[in-house]
């Protein structure tokens, strides 16, 4: 008996250990019945209209699109707000559970997360065209389209990838007057913003992506494009991409007059930062230049897609309040 | 004759000597690297900022000239960065050296009895669960990955505890064994929360950087003193080595070295690993190098393995933190890459002589 | 006289009981051998013997005192303990491993002197392997290692000696050696030496005591003469044997026949 006891307690351990541990969000919460969405809630544009049409993705995927997708599955937060800005928010069938916005996104059937795609349920909906994030999954995206689902992927970091992957993703769902108009109103919000600032001294600016150990924005980042736009030094540009981790010792020489973060953790505050071992003599510190993107701003921030002008709002303004009254 | 030459004839009555010269090394080394960084400060001044704080000198020194961000990196970021590795890698090196000795395993390393997977596993919880207690101006993290050390060593142990003995193999076979279930347990938690997952990983790499002066105040007293008993039991690991059976006939109360043992290693490298992260390669690589040159005699081996770890530890960190300026590799990254060769030219060695 | 006394000893290994109700004496500054096949338990005598292993019933008495009353060291003081096989992987001289030996005699802080080295010397002398102090145990023949072993033993200057088969991996003039050396310690300076052997014939040349061992209990005890008798060794060892006196040593030797 004694020889089972130690066995017995151990496998109660691991019991409890793996029913604590599934704290995360399961996959199918909200299961939309294929027929809902084949029953005419929505309607297709003219019949010939650009179709068929090759699109080829950032990376070489090309995909023949024969006809106008209408359902569609969107496995990025970048994406879906591309797909919803394009007026296409009923032809959206699928999304990742990080996406979201606008609003009606999060009432869309959650399919994925960044560490996974619930392949069968992709597979059972059939939909039109798949967009996903970067390169994806080679396995996933060969048993996709070998079941006859259009893939592309897109990321993109700076304005001009993004006014691009719009274009496309117009191009492939008909929607390219309404891509036009996206980019139009894109580049006027960013222009405005670049002439805002134009005349105002260089300020120095540090982005922190991460705590512990500490990360700044590299050469090429979505956040050094908004810093560069925004008229500002991105005190970390010269940093590889390779190895994220940076130096405390030339943040502190470099000596950023504006420091800023997103709030991502709880305990990320103003202060807690300000409080941080030799933060104290930073310009950015001392003159109470620390600042916390909260909430959807530091999603913005760190999400690449159509509202990039807003996001160089929001950095603007952090780095010259001035000029926001 | 003996080996290749490479092991010198050392005179029991030279202990005090060598000891002496590498704790001096080792001061030197402590100047040296903490003048070297990224930042270009004279060494003049480098030293100007450290007196200025010492409690009865600074009256005599004037560092106005100075800008403040000298001081703040010399003084918050630079030193105590500096001592911390020192720490790190003297109670890492130490405990490697006892535990090698304890298992009579060259393989030994300090953390074969499941103290990394269950500090990273306490550092898991706390960051899943977003806990934020911090104690004595210790993180959270530090905290829970302390306990978690612990209590895995002591699931460990009594896993392996049989009659009020505890047999060694039993207790590797039992560390492993944890060891990987509680990294799968990990993962789990990881992967059920993507989120978080970035962020048990990096710290879990294992850095030196950013911790400031406070989580170094707070171990290195009972580091220390953990260290120091340690050298209690250097005679009983001499004997420990010839065998459990011969050394009880010797009157070495083998149980009760045993158990010593396992809890000062087992809290000095639980210590470091609670606020540095997951450091490979130097608690198993620095004994075997100090026992080539030194002899396998505890009572040099422990205190040189600590004072030679302590050196190798912040010679790794200056080339995380300068080679790729302004970016740091990971210093886990630099220990492997000089350890990784050098274990396989030990074996290389060793299989020569075999 | 005695300095052993062994009452009711029961023991065993798991649940398998190896010793049973074993009861015996050991006479002070004599050599006993303690023979049987494999299993019969002598190395589990030697073992509860040298305190260790602690027996599940029965008492083992040491001049007198209880074997359980002396501390660790005191103990080690008066019975040292030769075990069968000594595996040393690491890179010490052959003059720290018999330096050992002086563990139960140091506090624990206290440093190995001059007496001590010159103890460890002439345990050395004694072993003949002085002329090995200096070199590395890891590099010497298994047959000296054995004598470096039995070195460590006299250095710790004990009264009682148990050997756990010494012999056993030796060659022929090297199991000489050692049990030569083990006879005159014997006479010289009465120290009781208690052996677990294999070789009968060896065993009948030096021992004054023979005990005969058949799973775990004796089956006789006594002088050479009276132990090795041809009913006896058929009995615990199921074999035929012939046993006459050595012209050459005068000594018994059993030879086995019908083979």
């Amino acid at each position: 008996m004694r020889k089972f006891r130690g066995l017995v307690f151990f496998l109660l351990l691991m019991i409890l250990l793996s029913s604590v541990a599934c704290t995360g969000k399961s996959g199918l919460e909200n299961e939309t019945k294929i027929e809902d969405i084949k029953s005419g809630e929505v309607q297709p544009i003219d019949e010939d209209k650009n179709f068929p049409i090759e699109i080829e993705d950032i990376f070489g995927n090309k995909e023949t699109i024969e006809k106008e997708p209408m359902k569609i599955v969107s496995l990025a937060p970048s994406n879906t707000e591309t797909l919803f800005a394009l007026g296409l928010g009923d032809r959206v069938i699928g999304v990742s559970s990080y996406c979201d916005y606008p609003e009606e996104a999060k009432s869309k059937e959650i399919i994925g997360d960044l560490n996974g795609n619930n392949l069968e349920r992709i597979i059972e909906l059939n939909p039109d065209l798949v967009l996903i994030y970067g390169y994806g999954n080679e396995d996933e995206n060969r048993i996709m389209r070998d079941a006859g689902i259009r893939v592309l992927g897109f990321r993109s970091e700076s304005v001009d990838e993004i006014i691009h992957d719009i274009e496309t993703i117009g191009r492939a769902t008909g929607r390219t007057t309404e891509a036009e108009e996206l980019k139009e109103s894109i580049m006027a919000k960013r222009d405005a913003i670049v002439q805002l600032v134009k005349d105002e001294e260089e300020v120095r600016v540090f982005y922190e992506i991460w705590h512990d150990p500490l990360m700044g924005a590299g050469k090429g980042s979505f956040m050094d494009e908004l810093i560069n736009l925004s008229g500002a030094a991105n005190i970390a540009d010269d940093a590889d991409g390779a190895y994220p981790q940076y130096d405390l010792e030339q943040l502190i020489e470099r000596d950023p007059e504006v420091y800023l973060s997103a709030h991502d953790m709880e305990d990320k505050t103003v202060e807690a930062i300000k409080s941080r071992p030799g933060y104290q003599v930073i310009t950015a510190v001392k003159n109470n230049r620390v600042h916390l993107f909260y909430g959807d701003d530091a999603n913005l921030v760190s999400r690449p897609g159509p509202r990039i002008a807003e996001a160089l709002e929001i950095v603007a303004r952090a780095i010259y309040p001035q000029l926001f009254e | 004759m003996s080996k290749d030459g490479i092991k010198l004839k050392i005179n029991k009555k030279r202990y005090g000597l060598i000891i002496l010269v590498l704790s001096l090394v080792l001061v030197l080394s402590i100047g040296f690297f903490s003048v070297i960084g990224t930042a270009n400060i004279r060494p003049l001044d480098v030293l100007r900022i450290v007196l200025s704080k010492m409690p009865i000198i600074n009256k005599h020194i004037e560092i106005e000239d100075l800008p403040d961000s000298y001081e703040a990196i010399i003084w918050t970021i630079r030193l105590p960065r500096v001592l911390l590795g020192v720490l790190v890698g003297a109670s890492l090196s130490m405990a490697g050296a006892a535990f090698q000795g304890l298992f009579k395993n060259p393989m030994a390393d300090p953390y074969v009895i499941g103290i990394s997977s269950g500090a990273a596993f306490g550092a898991t919880i706390a960051i899943v669960f977003g806990i934020n207690i911090s104690i004595l101006n210790i993180s959270s993290i530090s905290i829970f990955a302390f306990i978690g050390a612990l209590a895995a060593v002591f699931l460990v142990v009594n896993m392996a505890r049989f009659n009020h003995k505890i047999p060694t193999t039993t207790l590797l076979l039992s560390g492993i064994a944890t060891g990987q279930f509680l990294t799968a347990i990990m993962s789990l938690f990881m992967v059920m929360n993507s989120k978080d997952l970035a962020k048990i990983v990096y710290w879990t790499m294992g850095t030196l950087a950013g911790k400031g002066w406070k989580p170094l105040v707070s171990i290195s007293i009972p580091s220390i003193i953990s260290m120091v008993l340690m050298n209690f039991f250097v005679k009983d690991l001499n004997i420990l080595l010839t065998g459990e059976e011969s050394a009880q006939s010797l009157g070495v109360d083998v149980e009760r070295v045993k158990t010593y043992i396992l809890i000062l290693g087992t809290f000095m490298v639980s210590m470091s690993v609670s606020i540095s992260g997951i450091i490979g390669f130097v608690g198993l690589i620095i004994p075997h190098m100090v026992r080539l040159v030194l002899g396998a005699d505890h009572k040099i081996l422990l205190p040189a393995s600590a004072l030679v770890g302590g050196i190798f530890m912040i010679s790794a960190d200056l080339v995380a933190r300068t080679v790729i300026s302004p970016m740091e590799l990971p210093v886990g990254i630099i220990t492997a890459l000089f350890g990784g060769p050098f274990f396989l030219y030990l074996l290389r060695a060793s299989r020569k002589q075999a | 006289m005695s300095v052993i006394d062994v009452k009711d000893l029961q023991f065993g290994y798991r649940s398998e009981k190896v010793i049973d109700d074993l009861s015996f004496m050991i006479n002070r500054a004599s050599l006993v051998s303690l023979i049987g096949p494999n299993g019969s338990g002598k190395s589990t005598i030697i073992k509860l013997l040298s305190n260790i292993y602690r027996p599940w019933k029965g008492k083992i008495f040491l001049e007198g005192q209880d074997i359980n009353s002396y501390k660790r060291k005191e103990l080690a003081r008066k019975i040292a303990l030769v075990p069968q096989n000594t595996i040393i992987n690491y890179e010490f001289t052959v003059e720290d491993i018999v330096l050992m030996g002086r563990y139960p005699h140091k506090k624990r802080f206290q440093r190995e002197d001059e007496e001590d080295l010159r103890i460890a010397h002439r345990a050395m002398e004694d072993t003949n392997t002085l002329h090995l102090k200096d070199k590395i145990v890891t590099e010497i023949s298994g047959g000296e290692r054995q004598r470096v072993i039995i070195a460590k033993a006299l250095a710790q200057n004990p009264s009682i000696i148990l050997l756990d088969e010494p012999t056993a991996h030796l060659d022929l003039n090297h199991q000489i050696e050692v049990l030569n050396l083990l006879r005159n310690l014997n006479k010289e300076k009465g120290t009781t030496i208690i052996i677990a052997i294999h070789d009968i014939n060896l065993a009948t040349i030096y021992s004054d005591e023979i005990f005969m061992l058949s799973s775990g209990k004796i089956v006789d005890k006594g002088r050479p003469e009276e132990v090795i008798t041809k009913g006896n060794i058929e009995f615990v060892y199921n074999l035929e044997v012939a046993i006459d006196r050595n012209k050459y040593t005068n000594s018994l030797s059993i030879t086995p026949i019908n083979i």
